[in-house]
This record gives C-alpha cells, sequence and structure tokens, in this order.
C-alpha cells in the first residue's frame, strides 16, 4: 500500500535523480576522495586530511576567504535588493515602456563577460575612465579602482551587481505573478494605500521567492569566479581580489595540485551549506494558504 | 502536447549524431593559427601523399585545461603545438613522447640549427620532448621622438642609463604630484620580467640542478631592488595599464616606453597606425648581462600516438628553414631556425633588434613546479611593490616557500 | 502625489537603463568600428566610418551554419529537459508527500555548492567511459541535473494552493493530470524564467564544448568565435565585440520573445470560481 503510495512521487523524481547520481554525485564523492590525496605532478597517494591542515595555515588561502566573504556578505544583499527595486518598478501600473526597461535591465546579465571585463576596465581607467570624469564634475578626486587595493574589491563588486541585478530581477517578477490578485483586492477594500499593501502582502507573498534568490546568489557569489579572472589580472592587485575558487583553480589547474584544489572545493562548500542551511530555516516559516 | 512530443524526440534523435573518427594524423594548434597552418598543411600533404591531416583549433584561453583532460582522459592527439613553458608540466606527467629517437636519425632537426634556449625549453633531464617551432622574447619598446625630446637618439643601454632616462622622461607640469607622463609601463608583478632582471644582474632563482632555491643571494635582491625602484621613483604608474589603455597611452606618450614581446609589433601598428616610424625596439638595458626571457611554442608529439612515424615527418617539415620563414610571412612568428633570419622578409630594424636579442635569451627553469613558483614570485614581488612587506621579508619568505615547493617532489 | 511618484519612477528607471545599457551598446557600437578605432579617448559614440567587416571576417573565418547548428541542437535539448525534469521534481517536492522529501531536495542543493572547477575532471572521465565524448548527448545530459531548475519551480509551486489540487483529486485525476493540466499552466512565469536562464547558460558556455569535443565540426558557436582570437597575448577587440553581439543576439531577442509569458498574471484570478 504503502510503496503503491510513494511510488508515484518517485516516479516524477527518478529521471532527474538517474542525472543527478550518474553526473553530481559520483564527481562530487570522487572529489571528496581526491581531497584526502596528495594527487598531483609526481602520482597521487594517500594523506588523509594532511591538505585540510595544509588550508588551516595557508595565509593566501585565509586571504582568499576573508576576499570572498567580503565580496558575499556586500556583494549579495545589493544585488537581490537592487533587482527586487527594479521588478517592483517595473511591476507597477505607473510605467509604460516596461518591455524596453526590462529587456536593458536584463542585457548586462547576457553580455559576454570578457567584453564586459573590458568595458568596465575602460570605465574604472583611473587616468582616462568615465567614473574619473564623473567624479571630477564634483570635483572630488577619484581612486585608482582597480589598481588600489582597497579599491579593487569594491569595484568588483559594483560590476558583478550590475551584471547580476538583472538576473534577481527576473526570479522576481515570476514571483509576483504568483501573488493572487485577491489578495490586493481584498487589501484595497480594506483600506489600504498602494505602499501598505506592499508591506503587508506583496512582502510577506514574495518570502519564498526571496529566499531562493537569496540563497541562489549566494550559492553563486561564493563561487566568485570569472569576475577577477578577468578583471584583474587573476586576483590582484596584492591578492585583494583573490576569491576561493580562484585560488582554488591556480593549484588544481596551474599547479596541478588536484588534491589539494579538491579540499579547498570541500572547505568552501561546507561553508556554503553552513550558511545555505541558514537561509533555508526560513521557509519553514512561509506562509502556507 | 503531442507537437512539442515530436519536437523533443527529433532533438534527441539529431543530437545522437556524433562526430566521426578517421585514422588521420591530428594535431592541435592553438587559435587562429590553427586557421593559418592550413595552408602549410595542404603543402605537406602534396609532398607526402600517404599522411592526412586533421587540424583541430584551440582557443588560447583554456588551451591548457583542454590539453590538461585530455591527458588524464588518454584523449590526446598525435601532436600539439606546446607553450614552452608547459613542456616540463606535461612531460612530467608521462604524456609526452621523447624524441631523441628521431632527432638522432634527422637530417633537418639538428641543434645547433636553433636558437640555443628555445632548444634548451625541451630538454627534461636528458631527453627532448619537443622541437622549437616558433620563438618570442622580452625586449624594449620605445617612442624614438620622445626619447629624442629629452636628448636621447639611442635606447638605453644600462641600468644606470635607464634609470637616468627614466627620471628625465618623467614630467609633472601642473605641480599636483601626479606626473601628465611616466616614463615606462611595468606591470606591478610579472615574473618573467623579475627574472630578467636577475638574470640580468648576475643570479638566479635554482641552484644548477634546480633542486634548491636561491633567493638569499643577494644579487636577487638588487633586481628586486630594480624593480621597486621604478615605483618606488614613482617612474612607472602603480596599478598596472591593462592592454586595451596602454595604446593609447603609448600613443599620446603617456608610457613611452614598455617592455613586451613580439606580438605587440602587428597590434601597435593596427591599433595606433598614427605613431608608425615613431617608435622602434631595442635590446634590453644590461647589468651584467643583458639576458632576456625566450618563449613562444613548441611542437610535440604525445605518448600514446599510433602515428609517431607519420607525426614526426610533419614536425620535420615544420622545422625546414623555407618553411620557418613562410610560417613568419603567414603569421609574424619568429622563427626557432637561425637560418631563416638571413631571408630578407627578416631583414627589417625592428625584427632584427629581435633577432639579436635572442643570442642571449634564457628559458625559464625547465621543471613542472615553474607555474607555481612564478606565482610566489609574483605573489611577494607585488607585496614590495605595493610597500605592504619589506624586501628582507619577501626574499626570506619565497626562498622558504620555495623550497617547500620544490621538497614536494 | 500620483503624478510627482511617477516622476520619480521613470528618473529611477532611466538612470539606471542607461547605466546598464552603456556597456552593451558600446560593445555594440565596437564592432562596427575597424580595430585603429576602438580605443579611442576620449570614447567615440558614434563610429566614424561604420563598417561591418568584423561580422564579414566572422563570416568567413568560421563554418557559422554548422558551429550555429550545433549551438541549437544542444541549447534546445537542454533547455527542454531541463524544463521537463525540474517540473517533475519541483513538482514532487513541492505537492507530493514522501519519506525523505526534505533530505533529498536538500542533497539536490548541495550540488550546487561544489564548485564546478572540482568536479571537471571526474566528469570528464565519466563521459569518456559512458562513450559521450565528442557527442552532443555529453554536453545535453549533464546538464539536465539542474539542481537550480528544481528549486526554482518548487518554490514557485507551493504557492500554488493546495485546495485547488485535491479538488481535482477528488474528481479523479491522477497526478500526472494534475501536474500537466493544473500546476503547469499555473507555473508559466516560473517556467519561461528557467526557460530563460538555461537556454542563456547553455548558449554561452564554452568550457564544456571546447573541452569534450574532439572534432573542431562539433563546437559550439563561443567556442568557434574565441578561436578567431589573435594569439596567446593579443585580442582583437572589434572581433570579440562582433563576436559578442552574434552570440549575444539570439538571448536578447528570446528575452523579449519570453517576456509576456512571467509577466502576465495567468496567475491565481481566473481560478476562484
Amino acid at each position: 500500500m504503502s510503496i503503491k503510495r510513494y511510488s508515484i512521487p518517485f516516479l516524477f523524481i527518478a529521471p532527474s535523480l538517474l542525472l543527478f547520481f550518474v553526473f553530481c554525485f559520483i564527481p562530487i564523492i570522487v572529489a571528496f576522495f581526491t581531497s584526502l590525496t596528495d594527487w598531483g605532478l609526481g602520482g597521487a597517494s594517500f594523506v588523509g586530511f594532511r591538505n585540510y591542515v595544509e588550508l588551516a595555515g595557508d595565509p593566501l588561502f585565509l586571504r582568499s576567504l576573508k576576499n570572498t566573504l567580503y565580496f558575499t556578505f556586500v556583494g549579495m544583499p545589493l544585488s537581490v535588493l537592487s533587482g527586487l527595486v527594479a521588478a517592483i518598478l517595473l511591476n507597477s501600473s505607473l510605467v509604460k515602456l516596461k518591455t524596453l526597461f526590462r529587456t536593458g535591465f536584463f542585457l548586462p546579465v547576457v553580455t559576454n563577460l570578457v567584453a564586459c571585463g573590458v568595458v568596465w576596465r575602460w570605465l574604472y581607467n583611473p587616468q582616462y575612465g568615465v567614473i574619473k570624469w564623473f567624479f571630477e564634475l564634483f570635483k572630488i578626486s577619484s581612486p585608482n579602482w582597480l589598481g588600489d587595493p582597497r579599491w579593487a574589491m569594491p569595484s568588483i563588486i559594483l560590476m558583478a551587481t550590475w551584471r547580476n541585478f538583472g538576473y534577481s530581477m527576473v526570479i522576481f517578477l515570476a514571483g509576483l505573478q504568483s501573488i493572487p490578485r485577491r489578495f490586493y483586492e481584498a487589501a484595497t477594500v480594506d483600506g489600504a494605500d498602494s505602499f501598505r499593501s506592499f508591506i503587508h502582502v506583496t512582502l510577506p507573498l514574495l518570502k519564498p521567492t526571496t529566499v531562493f534568490v537569496c540563497i541562489i546568489t549566494t550559492i553563486g557569489y561564493f563561487q566568485l569566479f570569472a569576475e577577477p579572472y578577468v578583471m584583474t589580472n587573476q586576483g590582484g592587485p596584492v591578492n585583494s581580489t583573490l576569491s576561493i575558487v580562484l585560488y582554488l583553480y591556480k593549484n588544481g589547474f596551474k599547479f596541478f595540485r588536484f588534491g589539494y584544489a579538491s579540499a579547498i572545493a570541500y572547505v568552501l562548500f561546507f561553508i556554503i551549506f553552513i550558511f545555505s542551511l541558514f537561509q533555508l530555516r526560513f521557509i519553514r516559516h512561509t506562509v502556507e494558504y | 502536447m503531442k507537437h512539442n512530443m515530436w519536437i523533443l524526440i527529433v532533438f534527441f534523435a539529431l543530437a545522437g549524431c556524433k562526430g566521426k573518427d578517421g585514422d588521420k594524423l591530428t594535431i592541435w594548434v592553438m587559435g587562429a593559427e590553427g586557421e593559418k597552418i592550413k595552408d602549410v598543411i595542404a603543402l605537406f600533404e602534396k609532398e607526402n601523399p600517404d599522411i592526412s591531416i586533421r587540424i583541430q583549433s584551440i582557443p588560447w584561453s583554456d588551451a591548457h585545461m583542454k590539453l590538461l583532460t585530455s591527458v588524464i582522459g588518454g584523449t590526446t592527439p598525435d601532436i600539439c603545438q606546446l607553450g614552452t613553458t608547459w613542456i616540463p608540466e606535461f612531460a612530467s606527467m608521462n604524456a609526452l613522447a621523447s624524441l631523441d629517437r628521431y632527432v638522432e636519425g634527422s637530417d633537418v632537426v639538428k641543434e645547433g640549427n636553433f636558437f640555443e634556449g628555445s632548444w634548451r625549453t625541451n630538454i627534461i633531464g636528458s631527453s627532448i620532448y619537443g622541437i622549437p617551432w616558433y620563438v618570442d622574447t622580452r625586449v624594449l619598446f620605445y617612442r624614438k621622438d620622445i626619447l629624442k625630446e629629452v636628448g636621447y637618439d639611442h635606447p638605453p643601454s644600462s641600468w644606470e642609463e635607464m634609470k637616468y632616462l627614466c627620471h628625465g622622461l618623467v614630467r609633472d607640469t601642473n605641480g599636483d604630484g601626479i606626473p601628465e607622463r611616466y616614463a615606462i609601463n611595468l606591470p606591478t608583478s610579472d615574473a618573467f620580467i623579475l627574472l630578467i632582471f636577475i638574470w640580468q644582474a648576475g643570479g638566479d632563482i635554482l641552484s644548477p640542478d634546480y633542486t634548491n632555491p636561491t633567493f638569499d643571494d643577494p644579487k636577487i635582491r638588487e633586481a628586486f631592488e630594480f624593480y621597486y625602484s621604478f615605483f618606488d621613483e614613482g617612474l612607472a604608474p602603480l596599478g598596472g595599464t591593462a592592454d586595451i589603455d596602454l595604446f593609447h597611452a603609448f600613443k599620446i606618450g603617456f608610457l613611452p616606453m614598455f617592455i613586451s614581446g613580439p606580438w605587440m609589433i602587428e597590434l601597435l601598428s593596427k591599433q595606433v597606425p598614427e605613431i608608425d616610424g615613431r617608435w622602434a625596439v631595442a635590446t634590453l638595458p644590461k647589468k651584467e648581462t643583458g639576458t632576456s626571457f625566450i618563449g613562444g611554442c613548441n611542437l610535440s608529439i604525445f605518448k600514446n600516438s599510433n602515428n609517431k612515424e607519420a607525426a614526426w615527418r610533419f614536425i620535420e617539415y615544420m622545422s625546414r628553414t623555407e618553411n620557418q620563414t613562410r610560417w613568419f610571412e603567414l603569421t609574424g612568428d619568429l622563427p626557432a631556425v637561425k637560418a631563416a633570419w638571413d631571408q630578407d622578409v627578416l631583414n627589417v630594424p625592428i625584427i632584427t633588434a629581435f633577432g639579436k636579442q635572442l643570442e642571449d635569451a634564457r628559458p625559464s627553469p625547465p621543471i613542472p613546479e615553474w607555474e607555481e613558483i612564478r606565482d610566489k614570485m609574483e605573489v611577494y614581488l607585488e607585496e614590495v611593490i605595493y610597500k605592504k612587506r619589506s624586501m628582507d621579508e619577501a626574499l626570506e619568505f619565497l626562498q622558504r616557500d620555495v623550497k617547500k615547493i620544490l621538497s614536494r617532489r | 502625489m500620483r503624478d510627482f511618484r511617477r516622476v520619480i519612477i521613470y528618473v529611477i528607471l532611466i538612470v539606471a537603463f542607461i547605466a546598464t545599457l552603456t556597456p552593451f551598446a558600446w560593445m555594440a557600437i565596437s564592432s562596427f568600428k575597424t580595430q585603429e578605432n576602438i580605443f579611442t579617448f576620449p570614447p567615440r559614440w558614434i563610429p566614424e566610418d561604420p563598417t561591418v567587416s568584423s561580422y564579414l571576417e566572422l563570416f568567413q573565418r568560421m563554418a557559422f551554419p554548422v558551429h550555429l547548428r550545433n549551438s541549437i541542437i544542444v541549447t534546445v535539448s537542454v533547455t527542454i529537459l531541463v524544463l521537463f525534469l525540474s517540473s517533475l521534481s519541483g513538482y514532487a517536492f513541492a505537492k507530493l508527500r514522501f519519506p525523505g522529501r526534505q533530505r533529498l531536495f536538500v542533497l539536490f542543493l548541495v550540488t550546487m555548492m561544489v564548485p564546478a572547477q572540482v568536479t571537471t575532471i571526474p566528469v570528464f572521465l565519466l563521459l569518456k567511459r559512458l562513450g559521450l565524448l565528442n557527442n552532443y548527448l555529453g554536453l545535453i545530459l549533464p546538464a539536465g541535473a539542474s539542481a537550480f531548475g528544481i528549486f526554482l519551480l518548487r518554490q514557485y509551486m507551493q504557492a500554488i494552493p493546495d485546495s485547488l489540487l485535491d479538488a481535482a483529486r477528488i474528481d479523479g485525476c491522477s497526478e500526472f493530470r494534475i501536474y500537466r493540466s493544473i500546476v503547469l499552466p499555473l507555473c508559466m512565469p516560473a517556467i519561461a524564467a528557467l526557460a530563460i536562464f538555461t537556454f542563456m547558460g547553455t548558449w554561452n558556455d564554452f568550457f564544456w564544448p571546447l573541452i569534450i569535443m574532439t572534432h573542431e565540426s562539433m563546437y559550439t558557436l563561443p567556442v568557434a568565435l574565441a578561436n578567431l582570437n589573435a594569439g596567446q597575448y593579443a585580442t582583437k577587440y572589434n572581433l570579440l565585440m562582433a563576436g559578442s553581439v552574434v552570440v549575444t543576439t539570439p538571448v536578447v531577442l528570446l528575452f523579449v520573445f519570453m517576456q509576456r509569458y512571467f509577466i502576465q498574471g495567468i496567475a491565481l484570478t481566473g481560478m476562484r470560481s
């Protein structure tokens, strides 16, 4: 009886489960065992947790950890918030030409990253850049954005926000459609103005979407790689934009230290897992209706 | 829905298609060179009707990654173009075939025919794992007109003269402390340029058997200090100038000198044709020596190739003097065979300066750990330049870290 | 008051619009410039003598139809596969009860947290073992496992009232029928969003097609375009920009087309009666 009852949910999941098993679970387990070896230039032998011990004392790894946390905790709220604001503005009945605006905001998401990198390096140029010119209008002298260890990461964050907020916007736009209109109608009948109906209807009902966007963005931002790869010559200046995945990439594919690289991946995985679990807790309290 | 199912079926049917594999000689070539080599291959196939070749071009940006996975997965081609610094890595992974036997029996491929530094990039232990295809080396690019403006009608020939000239070039006309003209563009961390300075000072980073680092050598400190002084004395802008702005900076004279390789020749004439004839190249200024770094590409045969004889015939073909010259004409890549330099097409001042520098150019240490050592050098050099770490400490840590890297073997 | 708000909203939107559009516009404009005109300072927004030579060079130097075909086959297959599998699993995770549901879901999510760089080599070896190298399926099947898609659709489906599904169950509908006739139509906004993301991600993917294809004739567009670049240290920016425009345009068109799906509240108002 119960087998039959559960066979239907299983059928729904089975095709995905098969692909996940083959192409995700197996490679991830393989990577874990790799992290217990010193697989590299001279072959591979089992070393237990030595890679993890070495990581704990590796100043470059700790540096990359710090940078990644910085990037994620400043960049994630920025991207999610600006995506939310864009979605809400574009959902407003006051705005015309929505298709145009939406497409414009989505363009950075689809534009080739190398091309974006070129354009942004040019915007940030300390001698001729547009941003410098903009600051000069207000008689403010601007720093050497990508060339200054203090400003390189904020510059990367700005560029990443620009590039990714259209992504969150699209998900929020879809999420806004899941809110039944009758709730708004009810709120209007109760005499709520649009700001109050936003606070009391939209935000709570958008919670599953918000949790989703936050988790996805956190997971993605923790794996920061492409932006510093193309923008700051793979992590400079003075490693101020060296991210964990960039460091992993260097160890695995430039220095051929696969064991060590896998250990880095697992530490990162563990960190992301903790934060995601923390965020997932919010789902439990989702309004069910 | 029925309709949708059909689309699905058609797509998966198409998706099941697979490329065919012939028993041809497969060669991997990087980027645009993969197209240009097709002309050469047509000639080769005409001369060798029994061999047919399949070229696959691989974008430079991820070529290293593609090679690595194919080595691990055992899906390597017969021949691949390899950057000179990659040879030790792939040789140590046991992926490359030793070419000793072929070189011994060859009339075309002889050690003495090639630039010595280029040949040496292929020697690991006592065996040879690749044959030089083309070379590059770093030289000084400078604006003739701007140097003349400060009284120089020749490029600097020594470190001292270089520094003197640099101080003469810097201009801060409005006195805000930020020059309107610097002397030179220098990356804030470039291990190859640092390595060049170390060699020129008469030092080296490793003991001759490559087992011990020698960062405690005062000659290395001298090179570090030389590099550092360009930033400390305000001769080069901190934060480096990326390639895109370099062209403009060079054009307007903001950065009238830089150190780079032969690929800049074509780029400069394409990006900033306005200053054609106003810039030149010269061999690097000397300290104890004027040594530069030699790079470029070699051709290697993979161990699991079933076509090694045919592969060797192709490599031999590419090493012939006339084909080396032809390749230069097609691409601008500098010939690795010295005799090709006697041809008229290479007898223009800019090219001959490279030729002169190639006579005194060395490769990076032929050990697989070079990439990691290089990264360490760049990390510490940059920290010193940004004044985040003292020079003494940086050198001490470099010595320690590189020792650790080498002890892992 | 209403007008004032409208003005504020428009000012914000227009400023943001210009800021987000600038780099794209610059890319598009540069693709019509000659190489020497690309990096002029101050930047020139209207090319002096616009030229399509970069585009001509692109089309002449590569087998465009072949690579376009590869890209379309792979991208469309992946998109269909992901939409189908993710919506099935998403439905099960959102609306069906079975033991281990929460744990299995977290296990799926976990796969997103391991950086792809570290599973590259195991997946490559696996594909080789399965005989899927140099095969479209080698690109399609691994991409079918989309935790992102399952997560997105699950979140969205959770908002569908259970009462609606229960009513259908009482009427004797099978779960698959409910999924197909009630849940899927209600999820169009999320499905449209997922379609765009999947299409875009696969279309732009450069890494896997390069790694697993051993014949140039199997390269997708981004790989073929990257191949045109000049050399190890040299970038031809006008070609890069023209190539980016060529690759980006289909995604932008798809986005424009799909918009009506994710902004239209087909949502639950019509279902009240």
